[in-house]
């Protein structure tokens, strides 16, 4: 292979071998196979090919906490509401996440138990804007310099290690980040000692496990999960998923990378660095899930003053009346991102609950788990319950 | 959310970017992680930023990889062949 061509990695005629090898591997097992993604985007392209129909009736891909926007904490959707109603802001945000119901109620206005978004406060007068990348965020502050530009910074490994390469290299002074930055690998240590977790596989994250490598998740092994690290493509997800059946069958479960053309074992050393210098690690809450050790970063050092924590300590000391309840009434995302749960298993899955009209945080994104079913038509066919 | 498209590098900008082709538009990107960008190169791309690049070479292990060890009955057999599309 001279050159480079991104097809090959769509080929059908691979694509069928694997289905066939998938087949012959799921014989093996007498009991059914649970295999967990973690990445919103492996969800996604799931839907989008229609990869699950291709899967044997024993093996299920489940999806667990790889959605960002879905686990983001509650108080930091708060806050970006807070400053994004204060005159002096611009909240700036990934257009994924403008639509996130938080905790503020929104009394009156729909059905439901619902809570207030970015988009609310927008309608409010807040000036909230949709940026594509933590890049574009500072050009605004830069063009902007009577007021404070905040980056609503939720996301992974790959949000968080972006934001550290521009604060490295010198934001504006008026530019400020909320620290909802959230890190994967803390979360797998968790989720094997849940109550009700039996999951026999994990496909690690694509682009996250770029950053990190994969070494970082060789705990996984020692509960018996197997695990490989998968692309997003068509033959990626089947490749994962062949390579996990094919670590169980032969009881030897390991991590295995099949997304070698872009993942290194000790992961992208450059940004781990970069990351490193500007950013320490911390607890964080994942929505719904817990409070997770170490499985967030926090601005350090000389870069805290780029933190709204520092800058706008005062507004903040202040909140708005918030629910205490970390998700909307009837909304199951919590089981669902552990998947505990499927998104047709919600009440008002399809019902109140759609993309344009999301009441909990997985309807959201195109990472989140309710909205690829709703999209991609998958669990249509089971009855809802009327709400 | 990550996208499973990689882009290819048109050519060189200051400040660590690079514009590359998307669809039929043009787009910035910055280049600061990743060592020795040159225009023709593939990039796999994460809101702005370039998260790695993707030579030929790491791809066609990566299919090798595939058919080696996913295809292979024996896990053993080192002589199976790779089907490579070179
Ligand atoms: S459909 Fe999903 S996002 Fe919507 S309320 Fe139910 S669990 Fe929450």
């Amino acid at each position: 292979m001279k050159n480079f061509s991104p097809d090959i990695y769509k080929d059908p005629t691979l694509v069928a071998r694997l289905k066939q090898r998938i087949a012959e591997l799921a014989q093996e097992f007498k009991e059914p196979v649970k295999i967990m993604h973690i990445c919103g985007t492996h969800e996604h392209e799931m839907g989008r090919y229609g990869l699950r129909d291709l899967l044997p009736d024993n093996v299920e891909v489940l999806a667990g906490p790889g959605c960002p926007v879905c686990v983001c904490d509650t108080e930091y959707i708060d806050q970006a509401i807070q400053l994004a109603l204060s005159p002096e802001v611009i909240l700036t945000s990934f257009g994924d996440m403008l639509a996130v119901p938080g905790s503020i109620p929104l009394k009156g206005e729909r059905k439901g138990d619902v809570r207030m978004s970015l988009l609310d406060a927008k309608a409010r007068g807040g000036d909230v804007r949709a940026v594509y990348s933590v890049f574009d965020a500072a050009k605004l502050a830069q063009a902007n310099p009577k007021k404070q530009v905040v980056f609503f910074s939720a996301g992974f490994e790959t949000t968080v290690v972006a934001v550290a390469a521009l604060l490295k290299r010198g934001a504006p002074d008026n530019f400020f980040i909320i620290e909802a930055n959230y890190f994967t690998p803390p979360a797998t240590h968790l989720l094997p000692e849940l109550e009700g977790f039996d999951v026999n596989g994990f496909l690690l994250p694509g682009h996250a496990s770029a950053i990190t490598g994969i070494r970082i998740y060789e705990h996984l092994p020692d509960y018996g999960i197997a695990c490989a690290s998968a692309g997003f493509d068509p033959v990626d997800v089947l490749a994962g998923i062949a390579s996990v059946l094919r670590q169980l069958v032969e009881n030897k479960p390991g991590l295995e990378n099949t997304y070698g053309r872009v993942i290194q074992y000790d992961g992208n050393r450059k940004a781990l660095a970069e990351l490193d210098e500007v950013f320490a690690r911390s607890s964080k809450r994942w929505r719904g899930i817990a409070d997770i050790p170490e499985s967030g970063f926090q601005l350090k050092g000389k870069y805290r003053r780029y933190s709204t924590e520092e800058r706008f300590a005062e507004v903040l000391a202040d909140p708005p009346e918030r629910s205490v309840n970390e998700h909307p009434k009837g909304c199951r995302c919590a089981e669902i991102t552990l998947g505990l749960a499927r998104p047709d298993d919600c009440p008002v899955f399809d019902k109140l609950c759609t993309p344009d009209n999301p009441y909990g945080p997985c309807m959201v994104s195109h990472e989140g788990t309710c909205r690829a079913w709703y999209i991609y038509g998958m669990g249509k066919e089971r009855i809802h319950v009327e709400v | 959310m990550c996208l499973a498209i990689p882009y290819q590098v048109i050519d060189l900008q200051e400040n660590d970017s690079c514009r590359i082709r998307v669809g039929s538009g043009v787009q910035n990107c910055f280049i600061g992680l990743i060592d020795s960008v040159k225009p023709g190169d593939w990039l796999v791309v994460h809101a702005g930023f370039a998260v790695e690049k993707i030579s030929p070479e790491d791809a066609r292990e990566n299919l090798e990889l595939i058919n080696r060890y996913i295809f292979a009955k024996d896990p053993a057999d080192k002589d199976a062949k790779a089907e490579s599309s070179e």
